[in-house]
C-alpha cells in the first residue's frame, strides 16, 4: 500500500481493488475521508455521528451530570433535523436534484444525499443541516404522529419483529434489545430540550465522520467542507462516555413466541457471544472469522445445509448472520419453516457436530474465497461503499483491510471461534406463529 | 459518456445486450425468458426456475453446485420471476467477480457463463421428468410462497387491490402463480413445459462490465444452447376505460396498522406519445418526499409514515397507498382524491414541476453507475421498442409542460378503493 501526504489530505491506494481513499481531520474534530471513482455520474456525501438507539444513557461531557434519555430518541432526532425554520430540508435536496435521506443503527446516524447536478450546494446543504436544529413543541408533537405510524408498520412486518423478539430474548440488559425507533410510549416522553441536549452531546464534530464517493476533486471537497465547519465556531469537546450496562453471559429467555398474521412458523436461533471489547483491527478479524465460521457450519455450500434443505425445513429464504460491534455480538439463524421444533433440533444438532468435529480445511479455504469476492463487489457501486465506509469506521475498522485480514485467518482459528461462540446456554429462540 | 448496451441476435428472438464498461469490480449476466401472463404458462414458470436452481446435470447436488460457485470467489446465482404489463419473465441471474481485482487473476467469466448456461439447459432428470424428490420439495415451497404474499402488508394490498381491479384480466395473475394449479403439475409437465419455455419464450440475455465483446458471444454461442422456436414478445391488453362506479373491497386481518390502496387505469403506456408526461405526473402526484400525496397526508396531516403513487407502464395502471390509523381511512381517501383533483385541474407550481424534473433525471443519471439499474435500463428498451440515449431521455423530461401533466393525469380513472384493515365485519365486496 502506498502512501503519500498531500497538504493535508493522506492518499492511499489500494492496489488489489485499486481504489483510492483520501482522509484527514479538521481542527474541530472533524473526520474527513473521500473515496474517488472515476467515470460515476452520481456523487453521494454522507455525514455520520457516533449516536445510535443504544446511547441512551451517558455522561455529559460538560457537567459530568448522568444523562438518561427516552428510547428511540436517536431516530427521533433524526426524523427531526429535517424541519427548519425556512421549511423541509427534504424538500430543499429534491429541488437541487438530489436524493437525500437518512437512518439509524444501533450505533450511529447517519445523513446523506446522492446527486448527479448541483453537487456543491447539496454538499454545503448537508454540511449545515444536520449541524443546526431547530425544534419547537408543534414540530415534535407532529413528528411523533409520523414515528407512531412507522412503529406501527414495523409491528406488522413478521422479520422485523422476529429479529427483535429474538434480541430481547438473548438480551437482559443491553440496549440492543429495544427497538431503534423507541416504542409508542417512549417517543410521546420526548420533547424540544431533550432533543436540543442530545444534539449538543453527540452532533459535535469530533463524534462524527464526512464520507464523499464519486468523481470528485478531493482537495476542493476539503476546502467546502473546511469553510462550513470553521465558521461553526466549535470548542473541543471532552469524549462523551456512555454507559452500557454489563450484560451477563446468559440470555433473558430461552424463548421468545409471537402470533401474527404470517402463512407458516418463522424460526430464529440466536447465539450471545461474549462481548468482544475490541475495535479495529481485532475485531475485524473477530467479526470476518465468526462469520466465515458461521457459512462453513450452515452455508448453502455445507452438508447441513441441504439436510434441513432436504428435509423440508428450510427453504431458500433460510439465512444467518453474525453481527459484532464493540459491546455486542450474536448470531442468528432464520427461516420460515413448517416445523419449527424439528428444525430447532436437527440445527442445533448440526451445528454441535461442527462444533465437536472441526471444519474441514478446504470448505474453510472455499469460504474464504467467496468472502473475498464478495468484498470486491462491495466496491461495485457507492451506495454499498458508503455503508462499509461508515460502518467500518465507527469499529475503528480500515476498509483496505478488510481482504488481507480475511486472507490471513485459518481454520484452526476458526475451530476455536465455533466452540467459543456456539455454547447451548447462549442460545436463543424467537418464534413467529400464525394467528 | 454514457453506456450504450450492443446488441447481437443470436437466433431469432434470441438477443445479447452488452454493455461494456470499467466502473464496475464485478461481471453480471442477466438471462430472461419472456412468456406470456397465461394461466397455462402462470405457474409452471414460477415453479421451474426453483427446480433448475437446484441442480444440473454437472452439478447434480446443492452442495455441488454452491461449492463450484464458491469456488468462483463467491459467483452468486438467483432466479427471479417478474410481471410487466402481461409479460411473465423467467430471469436467471449470476455475478462473478472480475478477474483484474483478484490476487491469482482465475479465469471467472467464462465459468459463470457456462454455469449460467448448464443452470438453465441440462436439467436434472429422472426418466421423462425432473427428478421427483427435488420437484416435490420445490412445489411445496412454491405454495409457501404464494401463501407468505399476506406476511407484507404492503405488498399484499397492493396485490389484492391488482386482484380485484384486473378481475378477468391476464393482470389479475399474481408472478407467484396460483396455489390451485400446483397439484396439476407433474414432473413430467413440468419438463415438458421447460422445453416449451426453452423453444418458445423471447430469450433477453444482459451482460455488463468489463469485458471482451466479441468474447462473451463466442461463450453464449457455445454454452448457451437454445433449440429453434417460434419466438414472439407478448402482447399487453391496455384497459383505458374503467366504465363502471370505483370497487370497494376491503379485508380483515389481525393487524396493527391499515393499508389504503386506490388503483386507476392511467391509460397511457411506455408506448405512447404522453408516457413521459405520465412519468412526471406521477412524480408530482406522489412518486417523491416532495411530491403532493406525502406532502398532504403524511407532511401536513400527519397520517401516515409512507404515502405514495406508482405507475406501471406497460398496462397502464396505477396505485396510490399510505399506511395509516383504521379510522384515518376515509380522511386519508378524501386527501389522496382531492389530490388528484388538484393534479388533473393543472394546480402544479413552477417549483413542484421543477423539482420533480430534476429528481427524474438525477434517476436517469445515475442509473449508468450500478449494473442493477442499468440492466433495468435495457429491459425497458426492450418494453418500449425504442433506443434511447440517457441524453435523449432527459430532454424528454426537461420538456414535459404543465399543461401535459394535467392532460395526461386527466386520462387517469379511480378503479378500485381498496382497505386492510382490523375490523371485522366490514369485510366482502361492494360494487
Amino acid at each position: 500500500m502506498k502512501e503519500q501526504t498531500n497538504s493535508t489530505l493522506t492518499e492511499r491506494t489500494d492496489p488489489l481493488l485499486q481504489e483510492r481513499l483520501y482522509t484527514t481531520k479538521l481542527a474541530c474534530g472533524l473526520t474527513v475521508a473521500i473515496i474517488v471513482k472515476p467515470g460515476f455520474h452520481e456523487k453521494t456525501a454522507r455525514i455520520a455521528t457516533h449516536y445510535g438507539s443504544i446511547d441512551s444513557r451517558f455522561i455529559h461531557p460538560e457537567t459530568g451530570e448522568e444523562i438518561q434519555v427516552p428510547d428511540g430518541i436517536a431516530h427521533f432526532l433524526e426524523h427531526k433535523l429535517f424541519e427548519k425554520e425556512w421549511g423541509n430540508v427534504s424538500d430543499k435536496f429534491s429541488e437541487l436534484g438530489a436524493e437525500a435521506n437518512a437512518y439509524t443503527t444501533y450505533t450511529h446516524t447517519v445523513y446523506y444525499f446522492n446527486t448527479t447536478d448541483r453537487w456543491e450546494e447539496s454538499l454545503d446543504l448537508l454540511l449545515d443541516y444536520v449541524q443546526t436544529p431547530w425544534f419547537t413543541d408543534e414540530s415534535v408533537e407532529k413528528e411523533q404522529g409520523i414515528i407512531e405510524q412507522e412503529i406501527r408498520m414495523y409491528l406488522d412486518d413478521p422479520g422485523w419483529r422476529s429479529n427483535a423478539n429474538l434480541l430481547e430474548a438473548l438480551y437482559q440488559e443491553h440496549p440492543l434489545r429495544i427497538d431503534i425507533a423507541g416504542t409508542v410510549e417512549s417517543i410521546h416522553q420526548i420533547d424540544k430540550e431533550t432533543l436540543t441536549l442530545c444534539h449538543k452531546t453527540f452532533y459535535h464534530p469530533s463524534n462524527m465522520v464526512l464520507f464523499v464517493a464519486g468523481d470528485v476533486d478531493p482537495e476542493a471537497t476539503l476546502a467546502r467542507v473546511k469553510a462550513a465547519f470553521d465558521t461553526k465556531g466549535y470548542k473541543p469537546q471532552a469524549e462523551i462516555k456512555r454507559l452500557m450496562p454489563k450484560e451477563p453471559t446468559a440470555p433473558a429467555e430461552k424463548r421468545r413466541e409471537q402470533a401474527l398474521v404470517v402463512n407458516q412458523p418463522i424460526f430464529r436461533l440466536g447465539f450471545k457471544d461474549p462481548t468482544p471489547t475490541k475495535t479495529g483491527r481485532e475485531l475485524l478479524a473477530h467479526d470476518l472469522l465468526t462469520a466465515m465460521a458461521v457459512d462453513v457450519v450452515a452455508g448453502r455450500s455445507s452438508p447441513l445445509y441441504t439436510e434441513l434443505y432436504e428435509a423440508g425445513l428450510i427453504d431458500q429464504r433460510f439465512g444467518f448472520e453474525y453481527s459484532c460491534d464493540e459491546t455486542w455480538a450474536y448470531s442468528y439463524f432464520a427461516g420460515m419453516t413448517r416445523d419449527p421444533e424439528a428444525l430447532h433440533e436437527r440445527l442445533s444438532a448440526g451445528i454441535q457436530q461442527a462444533v465437536d468435529q472441526g471444519l474441514s480445511p478446504e470448505a474453510f479455504e472455499r469460504i474464504k474465497r467467496k468472502t473475498i469476492g464478495r468484498m470486491v463487489g462491495m466496491m461495485n457501486d457507492l451506495d454499498s461503499i458508503a455503508w462499509l465506509f461508515i460502518d467500518s469506521y465507527f469499529k475503528e475498522m480500515d476498509v483496505f483491510d478488510l481482504i488481507p485480514v480475511a486472507s490471513e485467518l485459518t481454520v484452526e482459528q476458526a475451530n476455536q471461534r465455533l466452540r467459543e461462540h456456539f455454547r447451548p446456554e447462549q442460545a436463543a429462540v424467537s418464534l413467529i406463529k400464525p394467528k | 459518456m454514457t453506456l450504450r448496451f450492443s446488441r447481437h441476435e443470436l437466433a431469432e428472438g434470441v438477443n445479447l445486450f452488452v454493455g461494456t464498461t470499467e466502473k464496475f469490480k464485478t461481471t453480471v449476466i442477466y438471462a430472461y425468458f419472456h412468456t406470456p401472463l397465461h394461466p397455462e404458462w402462470l405457474t409452471p414458470n414460477a415453479l421451474l426456475p426453483l427446480v433448475l436452481a437446484r441442480g444440473s446435470a454437472d452439478y447434480p447436488t446443492m452442495a455441488e453446485l454452491q461449492q463450484h460457485l464458491d469456488e468462483l470467489y463467491g459467483a452468486s446465482f438467483g432466479i427471479e420471476i417478474s410481471r410487466r404489463g402481461e409479460v411473465h419473465s423467467i430471469i436467471f441471474r449470476i455475478e462473478v467477480p472480475n478477474e483484474h481485482y483478484l490476487p491469482d487473476s482465475p479465469h471467472l467469466l467464462e465459468e459463470a457463463i457456462k454455469t449460467l448456461s448448464s443452470l438453465i439447459t441440462k436439467p436434472l432428470v429422472e426418466g421423462d421428468g425432473f427428478q421427483a424428490a427435488i420437484f416435490e420439495q420445490e412445489r411445496t415451497n412454491l405454495q409457501s410462497l404464494i401463501e407468505g404474499l399476506i406476511n407484507e402488508k404492503r405488498r399484499w394490498a397492493l396485490h389484492r387491490c391488482t386482484e380485484a381491479m384486473c378481475e378477468g384480466e391476464a393482470y389479475a395473475l399474481n408472478r407467484l402463480g396460483r396455489v390451485e394449479d400446483l397439484p396439476g403439475i407433474t414432473p413430467q409437465s413440468l419438463l415438458r413445459h421447460h422445453k416449451r419455455m426453452l423453444e418458445e419464450a423471447t430469450v433477453n440475455l444482459f451482460v455488463i462490465g468489463n469485458v471482451e465483446e466479441e468474447q462473451v458471444k463466442g461463450w453464449m454461442d457455445q454454452y448457451l444452447q437454445l433449440p429453434a422456436g417460434a419466438r414472439t414478445m407478448p402482447e399487453t391488453v391496455v384497459k383505458r376505460e374503467v366504465g363502471r362506479e370505483p370497487k370497494k373491497v376491503t379485508d380483515s386481518l389481525d393487524v396493527n396498522q391499515g393499508v389504503l390502496a386506490i388503483g386507476f387505469r392511467t391509460g397511457t403506456t411506455v408506448r405512447d406519445e404522453d408516457y413521459f408526461p405520465l412519468i412526471v405526473a406521477n412524480g408530482v402526484f406522489g412518486g417523491f418526499p416532495h411530491s403532493k400525496l406525502f406532502q398532504e397526508v403524511r407532511e401536513k396531516n400527519s397520517l401516515a409514515y409512507f404515502a405514495y403513487s406508482n405507475v406501471e407502464t406497460v398496462k397502464g395502471v396505477g396505485f396510490m397507498y399510505a399506511g395509516i390509523e383504521f379510522e384515518d381511512r376515509d380522511q386519508c381517501q378524501e386527501i389522496m382524491l382531492e389530490q388528484l383533483k388538484v393534479l388533473q385541474s393543472g394546480q402544479v407550481s413552477d417549483e413542484e414541476l421543477e423539482t420533480t424534473k430534476r429528481q427524474l433525471v438525477n434517476d436517469i443519471l445515475s442509473s449508468g453507475d450500478s449494473p442493477a439499474a442499468l440492466a433495468d435500463l435495457a429491459i425497458d428498451r426492450v418494453f418500449s421498442g425504442v433506443d434511447r440515449t440517457v441524453e435523449e431521455r432527459v430532454a424528454a423530461v426537461e420538456a414535459v409542460t404543465k399543461e401535459q401533466v394535467a392532460a395526461v393525469a386527466q386520462k387517469f380513472q379511480i378503479d378500485t378503493v381498496y382497505f386492510l384493515t382490523n375490523k371485522a365485519g366490514e369485510g366482502g365486496e361492494a360494487q
